[in-house]
Order: structure tokens, then sequence, then C-alpha cells
């Protein structure tokens, strides 16, 4: 290979690393950022019998990819749940997806490579559920009681929670606890410039090829 | 060719992937460290309701027959037991005052229907069966159920709010078999309870009837458990101070590190008058202050924590600035702090002066244990932390 068309090679493999760089860079976005809890206001029970919920706005059609909760007070390698709801006249309605976190230890626990997809813009609700384990089959017991502190947190929308009961999810404004949301929206543009980048490595490519024929 | 570039890119790659291993394998060792939880507990008292005066927020109005009949506030008191078996606990303390009871579980007026539906007998033999089969779910579900006794089950009313020998009886007839089936707490908690003392201790303290089962002890580990009748015959409102003492001395020869002592009154009452009243008169153990002292002093001599209930509140304190006085009696009755009082405060921040309320301990390998109250509002909002602290030993 001559010199010259190596380092166009260069030039345009960079390109195109950066063009990809840049789409995903571009797409990935937080949906929900409630910040880090300080402690100032009483923590909240998340156990098989109480949930807490939160309702938030999608401005679009959204992909969420990455869930992460601030926890404390579990044991690792037990679990809680993210549930994924749609909005049912103020309440978390039906849910759309719902995934098992394993608890690692106090503080931020995340979940990746969910894909959840929000069919459109519009209100949604997410919320930390505990959940059951069946060590012996037929016997499912409790699989983690947490707590999720609060104080100085900043949530999307209004709050419910469920205390186990008949009732199900009950509105209670007030209610705070850790919650960051990673998830990708489709930008024309940054897809653009990647099937850009990728058609001129190919024309060059060929071009290459046909001169050393 | 793009091998180069591609080898090169390939090898940064391969870089970057085994440093965020790195990473995430430290950070996993990093959690693996944890200190294990090895027993968890909870405690509550107080769940009867009051046919009379029952809660201003659950008016008679509003109480279901079945609460009217049995005198029980389901809706709490359940709720309450979710949560503990939520959270694991393999022993749930109840600190006494599960029945209304207060009358004179002795003989009928006559044998007619009428007078032995109409007695006392019945009404404590009732309602003792009601609070048992709430319980009994958690006792198949993992959660052994020790019962304090109150005196609620042990005193009457109408005697001048005095001990009934009788009642005593009716007690060991309604909870003796909790206290203590070795074989059922072995197959509920997976290990086994040792130096079980649940014999007659009545003459440390010079009483005059039997205390077996009312005042009673144990081991599980390294952590000794030990339950006070704080209304003996003949001496209400007092703890066995001298039978404790020697019960925590023979614990601590043995090995005993985490003592945790339960009794229904408090030993200092707590005061949740509102601001610019006069405080909350003494109903605790604190009205034999004396009697009271030999107690506290046996807390603190072990660094034991006392739970116990009687006021239908909670309150975390320590009273000499060393031991813990955790007041959990808000499992369902009336609240004693009045709907609109001052002292309770609004809104979401905890109003632990009308929340209901327990506690949960969890004793932890390193033998650290923490202590975390849980409740929720009036109003049965959320469960939230109302106070945490941990012991270290």
């Amino acid at each position: 290979m001559y010199p010259r068309q190596n380092n166009m090679l260069r030039k345009l493999t960079v390109a195109l690393a950066a063009s990809v760089l840049a789409a995903s860079a571009a797409s990935a976005a937080t949906l929900i950022d409630t910040g880090t809890p300080d402690g100032s206001q009483a923590g909240f029970a998340v156990d098989v019998t109480d949930f807490v919920a939160v309702q938030f706005n999608a401005p679009s059609a959204w992909r969420l990819d990455d869930i992460g909760a601030y926890l404390v007070a579990g044991n690792p390698g037990d679990h809680f749940a993210v549930s994924l709801y749609r909005d049912a006249s103020g309440l978390p309605g039906d849910l759309i997806a719902s995934a098992q976190v394993s608890f690692v230890a106090d503080g931020w626990n995340h979940i990746s490579s969910l894909a959840w997809q929000l069919p459109a813009a519009g209100s949604y609700w997410l919320a930390l559920e505990g959940t059951m384990v069946e060590s012996v089959p037929g016997l499912p017991v409790p699989d983690g009681s947490f707590i999720a502190p609060a104080g100085g947190l900043t949530m999307p929308g209004t709050t419910a929670f469920s205390d186990g009961s008949y009732m199900g999810y009950q509105l209670q404004a007030g209610i705070q606890f850790g919650l960051e949301v990673i998830g990708a929206v489709p930008e024309p543009a940054s897809i653009s410039l990647m099937l850009l980048g990728v058609a001129l490595v190919g024309v060059v490519s060929v071009r290459a090829r046909s001169r050393r024929a | 060719m793009l091998h180069p570039i591609g080898r090169n890119f390939g090898q940064r790659v391969i870089a970057i992937s085994a440093f965020a291993c790195a990473i995430t394998m430290a950070a996993s060792a990093e959690a693996a460290e944890v200190d294990p939880i090895v027993l968890t507990f909870s405690t509550v008292g107080d769940s009867r309701q009051d046919p009379v005066s029952p809660d201003g927020t659950t008016p008679l109005a509003t109480m279901s027959g079945q609460d009217k009949t049995w005198l029980q506030n389901t809706k709490a008191w359940t709720r309450i037991q979710r949560t503990i078996q939520a959270q694991k606990s393999s022993l749930l303390f109840f600190n006494g005052d599960m029945i209304m009871g207060y009358g004179l579980a002795g003989p009928t007026k006559s044998t007619s229907v009428a007078d032995v539906v109409a007695s006392d007998l019945m009404a404590f033999y009732r309602q003792y069966g009601f609070w048992r089969g709430m319980v009994a779910p958690a006792m198949e579900t993992g959660t052994y159920v020790v019962p304090v006794p109150g005196n609620h089950e042990v005193q009457s009313k109408p005697l001048g709010k005095k001990a009934q020998v009788e009642n005593e009886n009716a007690w060991r007839a309604n909870m003796g078999d909790l206290i203590l089936d070795t074989a059922r707490f072995k197959a509920i908690v997976g290990v086994d309870a040792t130096n079980v003392n649940v014999g007659n201790n009545a003459a440390f303290d010079s009483l005059g009837t039997d205390q077996s089962q009312l005042s009673y002890s144990f081991d599980v580990g390294d952590s000794h458990f030990a339950v006070v009748n704080t209304d003996p015959v003949g001496k209400d409102a007092t703890a066995p101070a001298g039978w404790l003492s020697s019960d925590l001395s023979s614990a601590k020869s043995r090995g005993a590190k985490h003592f945790f002592v339960f009794g229904h009154k408090p030993a200092y009452t707590y005061s949740y008058a509102p601001a610019g009243a006069p405080p909350t008169p003494a109903g605790g153990l604190d009205v034999n202050p004396g009697a009271r002292d030999n107690f506290w002093n046996v807390i603190e001599t072990y660094s034991a924590t006392y739970f116990c209930g009687h006021e239908h509140i909670f309150n975390m304190a320590q009273p000499k600035g060393s031991a813990w006085q955790v007041l959990v009696g808000a499992g369902g009755s009336p609240f004693d702090s009045k709907y609109g009082d001052a002292s309770a405060t609004s809104g979401l921040t905890p109003n632990t002066d009308r929340t209901y309320s327990w506690a949960t301990v969890a004793i932890r390998k390193s033998g650290k244990v923490d202590i975390t109250a849980y409740g929720f509002s009036d109003s049965f909002g959320p469960t939230q932390v109302l106070k945490q602290v941990t012991l270290a030993h």
C-alpha cells in the first residue's frame, strides 16, 4: 500500500469513529436524574409490600437503556424491581416492562441494556418494587428489603405508593427516591452523519482496490 | 490494507475493555465486603382496639364489625405484619396489649350460656383467639412470634388496675405454647433457641404468683433475649430487676454479646404533650422511681436495649445517655397523641406522635446492631424510616 493511501484511510477511519461516537453521544441522554439523596428527609421502605413510583413525561418516543436506583440497607445479591407503567388517570396503569435488579451495595444500583420502548410521547410511571424468589419451588419468599433515602431530590413528577393492600397504587405527594434513567431517542441528523461516513470509507476503499488492480 | 490500523485500534479497545473490567471487578470485590446480617427481628406492641374511645381518625362509625367485636385494629396491625415479613424478620416480639382484656378472666356469674358469653373470661379467650389467628400466618412463613405480657392482659381495670392471678393463668393458657416451642422455633428460625429459661423465677423479686412464661429468656447465637412482665401480681408497674440481673449475668458469663430486653411499660414515660402544656404524667415503670432505677441500672450495666410499648406512640431515647429505650407502642391502638395536637406534625415528614410504628433490628456478623424504626401515618401513607441507630459492640 502507498503511504498516501494509508494516510487517507487513517483519516477516514478516524472520521468514521468520530461520527459513530458523535451519533451515539448525541442520542444517549438522561431522561430522569433526581440527584443523589442527602438524607435530610426520612427515607422510604421498598420491599414486596412497599412500592414507590414517580410519574414522568417523555417528550417523544424513547428507548430506556439504563435505570439506576439509590437504595441502602439491602443484602448483596438480593433483588428489587424497576417497573415501567403507562399512566392511567394519574396513577400507574398497565405494565409496559419490569426487570429485576441485583442489589450490589448501598448507593446507586443500576441495570443496563434494557431497551425498553416508550411508544410515544406522554406520561409514564417508573416504580421501585420488591421481588419474590422461589428457593423452594412453589414457596416464594421476599427477596430483599431496602430503604430509599430521601432529601434534596428533584422528582420528575407526582408520586405514589403501594402498601401491598387491595388499594394498589395511591397518590402521595412528597415521596422522594433517587432515580437515574438513561435512554436514547432517534436523531435523524446523527444517523445521516454516520451513514455518510460509512459511505465515504466504502468509496475510498473501492477506489484504492481499483488503482491496485 | 487496513490491518495495521485495525490491529492498533483493536489493541486499544482491548486495553480499554480490560481497564473497565478491572474497575468492575474492583467494585464487585468491594461489594462482597458488606457486613452480612446474621439475625433480623422486629418488635411492636399494642394492637388492641378500644370499644369506648377509638382513635379520632378511626371513629367507631368507621370501624368494621369485625374490629368492634374482636377489638383489634386489623388494618394497621395486618399492614405492620406484612412489612415485617417483607423485611424477613425471623422473630417478632410483641410487647403486650394484644387484647383489650382488662377484666377478670375468672369464674363466670353462672353457667348459663348468656353469662358465659358475656363474661370477661370469654372476652379474654375470644380476643386472644383472634389475635393468635392474626399472627398464625407469620408463624407459617418464617417469623416466630414471641409474646410479652401487657397490662391489658394481666390487670383488671374494675379491680383497680391491678394484676390478677386469673389473668396470669389466662396468659399462659393462650400464649404458653409459644413460650417456647423449641422444635417449632428451630423449624421457623432455622437456628436453635438455647438456654431457654421459662420457669418460675418469682423468688428473685419476692413475687407472690407463678411467673413462669411471663418473664423468661433465651439465647439465639450470641444474642440474649429477655422478656419481663412489668405488671406482676402484687407489684404492678415493676419489672423483675432481681431476676433480670441474674439472667443477664448468666448470659454474659456464657458469652452473650448482645442483650435485648422486652417489656410492656416504658421505664421512662415519653412526654408527647403539646408545647406549653404540662408534661405527660408518668405512666410506666417510673411510677415507682426506685424500682425503675434498679431496673434501668441492669439495662445500663449490660448495655442492653429495652423495647417497650404501653404508650401508643413512637419514641427512641437514651434516658441516661447510653442504653436505648425503644418505645414502639403504636401497633394499632388509639394514638395517645390526639388528632390535631400541636405535638403531632403534619405532612409527609414522619409524624412520629401519630404514626403506626415498629422497629426492625439487624444483627450483623461484625457485631454491629442496626435498629431501624419504621412507620406509616394515621392516614395510612407510605412506610417511612422514623429513626436509625447503629450499636457498635
